[in-house]
Order: C-alpha cells, then structure tokens, then sequence
C-alpha cells in the first residue's frame, strides 16, 4: 500500500466521519468521486510480472574513465501489456555519463525494451546485480516493485603505463629461452668468458685475438692453445610481484591516492615482465592475501589486471607488518619485486628474503614527497619534520641498498619509465654499491 | 502541454468551485482561504515538495464540504471531483519527469486520462446523482441513516466482487 492510497484513505474517512457530525449527505457524496478511483486503482493492481532481464557490456574491461557502454534488456514473457517503470542499479562510484539507465515504458506481451547507457568508473571491479522493476495501477496507487536477476561484472583496469625492458637478473631462470642472463654458458649475445677450443665447437666462435696472444706465448713455452669465446645463456625467469595494500601504506593527498600509483605501478611491471616472456605471478597484501599464481602470456596478463583492478586497500591485523608473507608463493632464488611505500618495518623482511636466496627488488613511490606540496612547508616545525621523514626513508632505503636489495625511489610526479631507467642503470647501481639482483 | 493544461484548468475549476459553494453562504474569508490554497498548490507543485500536493487535495476537498454543508452541495462535489483530477494529473506530470527516459508517452497518457476520467468523472456522477435521488425521494424515505447504511451494504459488496474477481476465496 502506498503513502498515496493511504492518503485518499484518510480523505474518505475524513469526509464521512465529517458527513456524519454534521448530519449532512453532502460531505458523504462528495468521498464518491475519491472511493471510485481509489476502488478503481486498487481493481487494476498489477498481477505478478513476467519478464526477464539480460545485460550486455561494450567491452567488460576498460581503463578507468573510459566510456563503457551498458544494454539492459527487459522482455516481457506473460500475456498481459505493461506500464512499467525500469531502473537498472548502479555499482557504487559508477556514474552515468549518456544515456538513460531507467525509463517507463510500455511493454506488450513478447515486446523486448533496450535501455542502453554510457557509464564512467575509476579502477575496481563493478558487480551488477538486478534491475528494479515497478508496475502500478493506472493511479499510482497499488505499486508491485521487483527485482530482475541481471548480472554482470565489469573490471576497470589500472592505467598502464608502458615500460621499457628492465634488466632482472635473478639467480636462478628457468629452462627456456628469454631475455634474461642465465649465468650459465650457451648461446647467447652477451660474452660470458674464453675457454679452450674443444672439438665441436664453432669456427665462428674462436678468439682469434687471444688465440694468437696465446700462439705467441706458447712458442716461448712450448704449449699451443686456441681459444673459444662463451656467450651467456638468456632464458625466461620466474618473477613474482607483491603489492603492498595494506591501509597503513595508503596515502591521500591533493595528487591523488598513493595506492593507485602502486597499482599503476604493479600493472606496468607485470605488462613488461609477461611481455619479456617471463612467469609473472601477483600477490595483494593487504586487508588479506590475493594471489595470482605464476603464468604467462595474454591470458596470464588478463588475470593479473583483473586481481589489480578488485585491489583495495585493507586491514588485517595478521597482515599489519610482512611478516607473514607467503614467500612459498615464490620459486626459490626468483626475482621478487616489491611494490609499496616501505613503512621501516618491512626492511627487516626484505631484507630476510634476500638471504633467502631471492633478488629483491623494491619500487617504492615517495610517501613524503607524494604528501608534501610545493610551497606548503612555510613553518619551521613543518621543515624539520619533513627533513627527518626524508632523512628516515634514505637511511630505510640505504639499509635495503647495502643487503644487495635494488631500490627505486619514485617521485610520482615522474614517469615510471624514467625513474626506473635512471635507477637501474648500471652506473646508477655501481655508484650506490648496489648490484644485487640487477645485472 | 496537454497535462499542464490539464493540471491548470482542473486546479483553477477546483478552487472556483470551492469558492463558488463558499461565497454562496456568505464566507468571503474562506473564499480567500480557497484561492490561496490553489495558489499554494500550483506552487507546490511546481516546486516539487510532494507534502503540500497531499495537503492541498486534503485543504481544498475540506473547503468543498463546508461550502457545501452551507450552501452549494453540487458545487462542493464537482469541486471534489476537479481537486481530484487536479491532484492526479501532477502526481503523473512528476512521475513522468522522474525519469530520464519514457517510452511510448502518448499511450500512458492516454491510458491515464481514459481512465482518470472513467473513475473522477463516475464519481462524481454518481455524487451528483445521489444528491439529486435524495433532494427528490419524500421526506424519511433517504434519511441519512439508510444513505450511510447503504454506503457501507454498498462498499462490503464491492470489495467480496473484486476479492472474487480476482481469484481470492473467501476468508473462513
């Protein structure tokens, strides 16, 4: 029953019971008018509707803000024609940009109604779920309201920003050919060191250069040697990537969220590892442990986009520091690359991880800088704290450095792609006595 | 356009009406009273506060009756009758611009006129008649006591016919 039909309710009641104070016929016929169309209303409520509801997306994964296109499809299946009021609900933080995502309208029987729309949504994953359908009387007054199962699910991506190939050098690769250095003699470009000629061994491949230096040393010693260049194998490698979501590494500021660069971040190194031909694997750590298991290729890539896209900050007293990280989830002696803020307690991790065999790499977008503005250090009091934050992250960073862990500073404000070739240059690593994990 | 038409005509025939039954028994107050009572309603309305569209269907039909215990009893009902009409074309003029989109708005109007008028316009028929029949029948015979007693005889048939029409058995 309606706010409606009580009020006319209410008005006829009203009317007689004024009729019947003052003994007068005409208050009684004027609650006529009023019972019939109320008594009408009610006559023609509507039976229990039959109709189904399907959904179709554009595309069901996009980048954030790009226009997606929605159709919600609603037939009606019964005999009876339909007034009906439809309202497709929308995920939260999802907004309309063209279109209409409800509507009245007519439906006769066998009739299919298309209400097609444009929404816009930041990264996430955006579950639809039903359709709210009412039907009423003619008056409004009787109202049936439904819910149509329609479900869908859409996956905003993270941004992708494209990156150059970064030099990984794990200590262990695996069995297939890639473009990471194996350590290990074979066919390759990059030279790896001499040995002596031993049967078999390609003409092309001799040092003539330092066969002859050896020729000349050998009429004096009465030894005779011809050497062969080695060339370092390059074959595929194990990477796995954790992201750090954790609440307490979330950061807002008039830049944005913090978290979103490490997402951003995470996406463009999974994109350029997987694209390498290397085995990716993905771990959220955070509000609870997402994971994706090690793979490669297009599909691999869309499975780690789609994990990237549902990441949210979280809390979990179990995951506060990372000290349970799953480091099972990783291939002994694999590149680990770690994606966060670096709180200071997590050095102690990182760097229990590079005893363990794996190189480490950390990519750490700039808390400080990140929640600083140009200009807005005007106290004294504000200098002083920002100095010793900065002074605490180069002492945190300078710890995981001299650990042979590789350490990327990112100034959001910069490209990833930059920061990173500016960081892992080997001249960069040299200088900072760094060459751990990074040929 | 043909509902604003609508909505205005019928509010400015209720609130004449109103006026009209009373004026005819000499309260100029409550004629004022009525005339801002259909201003405030058209405002309402076009404002969109829902509250005072109930309040000014609930004031003017309150209006009505009194003018037409007074004086003018057809006035008073056909008076009921515009209000009503009035009250139900702006509750569809904002139902139809709550949504963004309306398909096929021709035929819901039409469904809505067709059928607003088959309900307000038989009542209030049916208003006017029951008066006439009661003015007409010798004194005693449609006394008030057997109007009221027939309503409710009326109203209980009513509602078993529309229980039965619509498959609902009995209640034991």
């Amino acid at each position: 029953m309606t706010n409606r039909t009580l009020i006319l309710f209410g008005l006829i009641f009203a009317l007689f019971l004024f009729g019947l104070a003052t003994l007068s016929a005409a208050p009684l016929a004027m609650a006529l008018p009023l019972l019939l169309y109320l008594a009408l209303g009610l006559v023609q409520r509507p039976e229990p509707l039959e109709l189904t509801a399907e959904r179709s997306f554009g595309h069901e994964r996009a980048r954030p803000n790009e226009p997606i296109t929605v159709r919600l499809f609603v037939t009606n299946t019964g005999a009876q024609p339909r007034i009906l009021a439809i309202e497709d609900t929308l995920p939260a933080g999802m907004r309309v940009i063209d279109g209409d995502h409800n509507a009245l309208t007519t439906l006769a029987p066998g009739e299919t109604r298309t209400l097609e729309y444009t929404v816009q949504a930041p990264r996430g994953e955006y579950k639809f779920r039903a359709v709210h359908i009412a039907a009423s009387d003619p008056f409004d007054l009787a109202v049936r309201h439904e819910q149509l199962d329609a479900p869908g699910m859409l996956t905003i991506e993270p941004d992708l920003q494209p990156l150059r190939t970064i030099a990984i050098r794990p200590p262990r690769t695996r069995g297939f050919a890639g473009p990471i250095a194996a350590r290990q003699a074979g066919s390759g470009v990059d030279f790896f060191f001499l040995r002596e000629y031993q049967p078999g061994d390609r003409q092309r491949a001799i040092n003539w250069r330092a066969s002859a230096r050896a020729i000349a040393r050998a009429q004096a010693r009465a030894d005779q040697t011809v050497f062969t260049n080695l060339f370092e194998q390059e074959r595929i490698a194990d990477v796995g990537l954790i992201l750090d979501a954790r609440q307490q590494s979330e950061l807002h500021s008039q830049r944005g969220s913090l978290f979103e660069r490490s997402v951003q971040a995470t996406a463009a190194l999974a994109d350029t590892f997987l694209s390498n031909g290397n085995r990716v694997s993905l771990l959220i750590y955070g509000g609870g442990i997402a994971s994706v298991f090690p793979g490669y290729g297009r599909g691999h890539r869309m499975r780690i986009f789609a994990a990237l896209g549902r990441a949210t900050p979280g809390h979990h007293f179990v995951f506060e520091t990372l000290r349970n990280l799953p480091t099972r989830m990783f291939t002994p002696q694999s590149q680990i690359v770690f994606v966060g803020p670096l709180p200071g307690e997590d050095v102690d991790t990182l760097v229990r991880m590079r005893a363990r065999g794996y190189a480490v790499m950390v990519v750490s977008p700039n808390p400080v800088r990140f929640a600083t503005q140009p200009g807005e250090v005007s106290s004294r009091s504000d200098a002083l704290a920002l100095r010793a934050a900065t002074a605490e992250r180069a002492l945190h960073l300078q710890q995981l450095r001299r650990q042979g862990i590789t350490t990327v500073d990112w100034d959001v404000d910069e490209p990833l792609d930059t920061v990173l070739r500016s960081a892992l240059r080997p001249s960069a690593l040299q200088a900072r006595g760094n060459i751990g994990g990074v040929a | 356009m043909t509902l604003l038409r609508i909505i205005f005509a019928t509010t400015a025939a209720a609130t004449l009406l109103a006026a009209a039954a009373l004026l005819a028994s000499g309260q100029h107050m409550a004629v004022v009273a009525a005339f801002a009572l259909g201003a405030v309603w058209l405002v309402a309305w076009k404002r969109g506060v829902d509250e005072l569209l109930h309040l000014g269907l609930a004031g003017m039909l309150g209006l009505a009756a009194i003018g037409g215990i007074l004086a003018l009893p057809a006035a008073a009902i056909v008076s009921a009758g515009a209000a009503l009409a009035a009250w139900d074309a702006m509750r569809t003029e904002r139902a139809l611009r709550a949504f963004t989109r309306v398909d096929g708005v021709e035929q819901i109007m039409r469904a809505r006129l067709r059928r607003g008028a088959h309900a307000i316009g038989g009542g209030t028929a049916a208003g006017l008649a029951a008066l006439a029949v009661r003015a007409q029948a010798p004194p005693g015979v449609l006394s008030f006591g057997v109007l009221a007693l027939a309503a409710l005889i009326t109203a209980l048939v009513v509602a078993a016919a529309i229980r039965t029409a619509r498959g609902h058995s009995p209640e034991p």
